[in-house]
């Protein structure tokens, strides 16, 4: 079941990858961290049932439920419907994102852990979901986009924070939830000034904001 | 001892002799009247001495030998890649040629110098007693050289360039007798290689093997469609074939590495195959596209279209050619691949082994090489013969009976060698054993029960196919067949022009891979005041990341090996005074 | 007693193909709020077809008249090396997934050749576009194959699907659910079903299949038509083969039964996806089966492990 789980989450990679589309790509989200918020029921850790049940809703509701409206609701006020400009295509996106989880399995199979973990998958894919997200943020120019990439990061760092260090999970825990909540507070904030400013999130054309160039560039 | 023949040896030599005679027979047709019958003489003579170089290159026992008989080779070829050199193309492929050949040709000197042995002046070359003779050199060394050296005449990427310039200018047997078999030598100096070095193979050479292998295949390929010349398209399919064994050779050495002789032997069974089947249905596409070249005045498949009536042997010829190059189980293509095929499934199979990702490496570069080739000859051969004409044709006929005779006789080898897999199986054991210096392949299940079904498969394809004709006349006897024009959505003039071309043929294709076949479309309006005059596009498929590698690198040597500019006076006596030096050098230095 | 019931499977293949594409156009016509045509309908179009004389364009030679023969041989040949259900195949060797995919193959080559020989500018279209599908789809169908071999150590499609009797969900089930979803992703690619392509118009600009057929007539129709639906049953019987339940005693004769409903329920399936989704933008479908083979590719670095 755990396998399971995590193959979903691979395919979701794959999916927000392969998608140009904003709301898709926040449904992705949305669906990935209702998937890792499961991840701890079927890890067997030494929590007492009703801490780990706590754990789970708190995840469910911040990452499925708060975190993606919060995004819908800034995509409508910003009313971006997709991504236009790719620096790489959508085929190569997806094959990139095979490459990053063959890189991750590699890197796991080279640095084993200590102790055994529920099951061998869950370093890699955790890798491959941090990769995918930085991925995404390089890859795409869209402001909500770095959002959404940066909480496919945290989604995977987050993974791997539940497979280690289940035995002080509420210090990890509200670590991560802050962190989260942080940094799509001031991403949020960023693109509303951005947008009210310029008129559009195409942040590849920031670089308009500088009074000195290295060569002449027009501003498009 | 000069010559030496063993099983390696025959196995190239079989398709050298069958290929060389049926194509000088093709020759005699293609030279005796038209645009080439004046050089005709001059054309035989390098002709018949690039025969007697491969045939000694195959046989020779020492390194001197072979090294002469390997420049012989490369000589004589150049000189008939240029024979037409009134063109100006022509004349910068044979340049081209001659430089790729010789920088492979010194690398090979150095591999040679470094496996001689004190003692025995020409050096080992043929037999297993060099490993005895205790030269320490690293192997490592010895294979890259010999891998570079080599694979410069065996045209795998990144050493293809010179192939698709030269193999279209030749004249067309001579060109069927070059993709056939001198590409060939090169595979064949690799695995003669691996026997003299003991058949104790590195896996990182067999990684790099099937590595140039996959990049051969589909970028070759890649690079194929839509050419404008029917001679480059063959030309790019012979990279994308040694592609192939390549792909087989390398997963042969891996398997052995990984102790797995099995695999082995199915890898390399397939490459020596598939190299015995290629060398005959590219010469008869090369043939073919050269026939058909003659009779309608052009190359480019463009301009071709509807002549499958006319030229009835020229376009059987072609399309036998092109089932056979796509790998279709009712010719001789498919063999070779099959085998290469089932030692990657066994190598995935067989649980533990490292095997895995070669393996799949391996899978992928075969299905996607073979399903663009499959696209490429499907559309090529549609576009050159089937359909209306597309520009004005004469009234074409065949060009000369002599080229039928020959091109007839290769379809009947062609066909032969679809049924006759198992025949193959002790030579190609027997082969396998003599590159790797173990005789555990001559022990292992033949392959003769791995091909017997393949025949079966291909007989029994013949015999339903015909069977369904047979059940259509039947059927139809009794009814009205009736002729009318195409259906055109009942436009009233429907012409040759309007129906699809090969750049249309494979646009959806080269759309989906833009990062290797960058298109130049060139386009220039004549500027007046009001109204443009005039338009003219032009669109040619340019290799484009070669191109900016290779710029780069070439710009940069340019630029450094300029200051020694000044060492060439052009004046004889300071030539003389430079010979004269080094000779005194090297006098001195050996004195000390 | 051994030979006898995969003959009487291939038997039943045969017969019961055509109706495969009956109950396709019956559940399209159910979500359209139509009667449709009857079950039966493509046996009487056969049956029609054959019936009829034979209109051959003046620009078509002998390669027009070689494609709707060479490519039914072609698909009948491949029909003998899938297994049913639990019984094994009629001919199996090793490697025969090899020449499984390259007997489809041969279809293709010969189907574009006739399509070229018209010298019409649909068929020209088609030929294209199929030949580009086509390159994807195979290394696709490879990659999937190599899983299945990877999973059940075996090198014949009948030791893949057949004789494993089960054992190969025992390896990994999620990867070969993947495996199962991009089996049917390649049934659709090749059967020329929605989202790639639309059975139904018979415009040049949306069809791939249907303009490549556009000049034949008569018996060669009907030949196409009868390799279409027998090529459907093929493709699948795949991942029929992979989703049978083999904890069933293998002697019961009723597992035929459970394998054609596995595959009607296939032809379900498709006449509900063909309802509910609409046609992929051409530049699309490239984009689709990389992601297709990007699966397999996952499938198998699970496996690797």
């Amino acid at each position: 079941m755990l396998d399971g789980i995590l193959m979903l989450l691979v395919l979701l990679n794959l999916f927000s990858l392969g998608s140009t589309r904003i709301s898709a790509s926040i449904r992705v989200v949305a669906y990935q961290g209702a998937a890792i918020g499961l991840v701890p029921l079927f890890l067997r850790g030494k929590i007492p049932g009703t801490m780990l049940l706590g754990i789970v809703f708190v995840t469910l509701l911040v990452k499925a439920v708060l975190l993606p409206g919060f995004l819908r609701y800034a995509q409508k006020r910003v009313n971006v419907r997709r991504e236009e400009k790719t620096f790489v295509g959508v085929s190569t996106s997806i094959l990139c994102g095979v490459a990053a989880l063959g890189v991750a399995f590699f890197i796991s199979s080279r640095l084993p852990l200590p102790f055994a973990t529920a099951s061998p998958f869950i370093v890699p894919v955790a890798l491959s979901v941090s990769l995918t997200g930085s991925f995404i943020i390089i890859s795409r120019a869209q402001a909500l986009s770095q959002v959404i990439g940066y909480l496919i990061l945290e989604n995977g760092i987050y993974l791997f924070g539940i497979a280690l260090f289940l035995e002080q999970p509420l210090l990890v825990e509200l670590g991560m939830l802050l962190d989260v909540f942080v940094g799509v507070f001031v991403m949020g904030i960023t693109i509303f000034h951005i947008n009210r400013e310029f008129e559009h999130t195409d942040t590849s054309r920031l670089s308009g904001l500088a009074d000195w160039l290295p060569e002449e560039r027009s501003l498009e | 001892m000069f010559f030496l023949l063993d099983s390696l040896s025959a196995f190239f030599l079989v398709p050298l002799l069958v290929l060389s005679a049926l194509s000088a027979l093709y020759g005699w047709g293609y030279l005796r009247k038209g645009k080439g019958s004046e050089s005709a003489g001059r054309q035989w003579f390098f002709f018949n001495i690039l025969v007697a170089g491969m045939i000694a290159v195959l046989l020779a026992a020492d390194s001197l030998m072979f090294l002469v008989c390997w420049e012989i080779m490369a000589l004589s070829s150049f000189f008939l890649v240029v024979s037409r050199d009134e063109d100006k193309t022509a004349r910068q492929a044979g340049f081209i040629y001659l430089g790729a050949a010789h920088i492979g040709t010194a690398v090979l000197l150095l591999m040679f110098a470094l496996l001689s042995v004190p003692g025995v002046p020409s050096g080992f070359w043929n037999s297993a007693a060099f490993s005895a003779s205790g030269v320490q050199i690293s192997r490592a060394f010895l294979l890259t050289l010999g891998i570079f050296g080599f694979g410069m005449k065996a045209g795998f990427m990144p050493l293809h360039i010179w192939l698709p310039k030269a193999h279209p200018a030749a004249p067309s047997h001579v060109s069927a007798l070059m993709s056939g078999i001198m590409i060939k030598t090169g595979i064949y100096g690799i695995l003669r290689l691996f026997s003299v070095l003991g058949g104790g193979v590195d896996a990182w050479c067999g990684g790099a093997l099937i590595l140039a292998g996959i990049c051969s295949g589909v970028i070759g390929m890649l690079l194929a469609l839509g050419q404008r010349d029917s001679k480059r398209v063959l030309a790019y399919s012979s990279i994308e074939n040694i592609g192939i064994i390549c792909m087989g050779i390398g997963l042969a050495v891996y398997a052995r590495v990984c102790g797995s002789t099995l695999v082995c032997l199915l890898a390399l069974s397939g490459a020596l195959l598939h190299l015995f089947n290629h060398a005959f249905f590219k010469g008869l596409l090369f043939m073919a596209a050269g026939a058909a070249a003659k009779s309608c005045g052009t190359r480019d498949p463009d301009a071709l279209g509807g002549c499958a009536k006319a030229l009835p042997v020229t376009s059987v010829s072609f399309f036998l050619g092109s089932a056979g190059a796509s790998g279709i189980p009712l010719l001789n293509g498919f063999a070779g691949k099959f085998l290469i095929y089932l030692a990657a499934f066994c190598g995935l199979s067989l649980k533990g082994s490292g095997l895995l990702f070669p393996c799949v490496g391996v899978i992928a570069g075969l299905s996607l090489s073979g399903c663009l080739s499959l696209a490429c000859f499907s559309g090529l051969s549609g576009v050159m013969f089937l359909g209306k004409p597309r520009g004005r044709q004469d009234v074409l006929s065949e060009y000369s009976t002599l080229m039928c005779a020959a091109m007839i006789a290769i379809c009947a080898v062609c066909l032969f060698l679809t049924f006759a897999g198992p025949l193959f199986s002790f030579p190609l054991a027997g082969a396998a054993a003599i590159v790797f210096q173990s005789a555990d392949f001559l022990v292992l299940p033949g392959l003769a029960d791995r091909l017997v079904p393949l025949s079966l498969a291909a007989a029994a394809g013949y015999i339903l196919a015909a069977l369904g004709i047979v059940f259509r006349r039947v059927l139809l006897r009794r009814r009205t067949v009736s002729a009318v024009e195409t259906w055109n959505c009942g436009y009233a003039n429907p012409g040759g022009r309007m129906q699809y071309t090969a750049a249309s043929f494979f646009y959806p294709l080269r759309k989906t891979f833009t990062f290797f076949n960058v298109r130049k479309n060139a386009v220039a309006v004549s500027k007046t005041a009001v109204f443009p005059a005039g338009y003219k596009g032009e669109a040619q498929s340019v290799p484009g990341i070669f191109k900016v590698f290779l710029s780069g690198i070439s710009a940069k040597l340019e630029e450094s090996l300029s200051r020694l500019r000044w060492l060439q006076q052009g004046r004889l006596h300071v030539y003389i005074m430079y010979i004269m030096a080094a000779l005194l050098i090297l006098l001195l230095w050996k004195i000390r | 007693m051994n030979i006898v019931y995969p003959l009487l499977n291939v038997l039943i293949a045969l017969l019961a193909a055509p109706l495969m594409a009956g109950i396709i156009n019956r559940v399209k016509a159910f979500f359209a709020g139509r009667k449709g045509p009857s079950l039966l309908q493509l046996y009487f179009d056969i049956g029609k077809l054959l019936r009829k004389g034979a209109v051959y364009s003046r620009t078509t030679g002998v390669f027009f008249r070689l494609g709707p023969p060479v490519g039914l041989a072609a698909v009948f040949m491949a029909l003998f090396f899938i297994p049913w259900g639990a019984y094994p195949a009629v001919l199996f060797f090793p490697g025969d997934l090899v020449l499984f995919v390259y007997l489809l193959g041969t279809q293709r080559f010969f189907m574009i050749l006739a399509a070229l020989d018209t010298g019409s500018s649909f068929e020209g279209m088609g030929a294209g576009r199929d030949a580009q599908f086509s390159v994807l789809s195979e290394a696709v169908l490879f990659l999937c194959l190599a899983v299945m071999s990877a999973a059940s150590g075996s090198v014949s499609l009948n030791g893949m699907l057949c004789s494993a009797g089960g054992k190969i969900w025992q390896v990994s089930p999620p990867v070969l659910i993947v495996v199962v979803f991009v089996l049917y992703i390649i049934l659709l690619v090749e059967n020329y079903r929605v989202p790639f392509d639309d059975p139904n118009t018979h415009l040049e600009l949306t069809m791939i299949h249907e303009v490549m057929a556009l000049d034949h007539g008569g018996a060669d129709l009907a030949m196409i038509n009868y390799a279409s639906a027998l090529k459907f049953w093929i493709l699948a019987a795949l991942p029929a083969g992979l989703l049978f339940p083999y904890a069933l005693n293998p002697d019961f004769p009723g597992n035929a039964l459970l394998f054609f409903g596995i595959i009607a329920a296939t032809a379900v399936l498709t006449g509900i996806v063909e309802s509910g989704m609409a046609r992929l933008r051409l530049l699309k479908v490239p984009q689709l089966l990389t992601a297709a083979a990007a699966l397999s590719l996952v499938a198998l670095i699970f496996l690797a492990k």
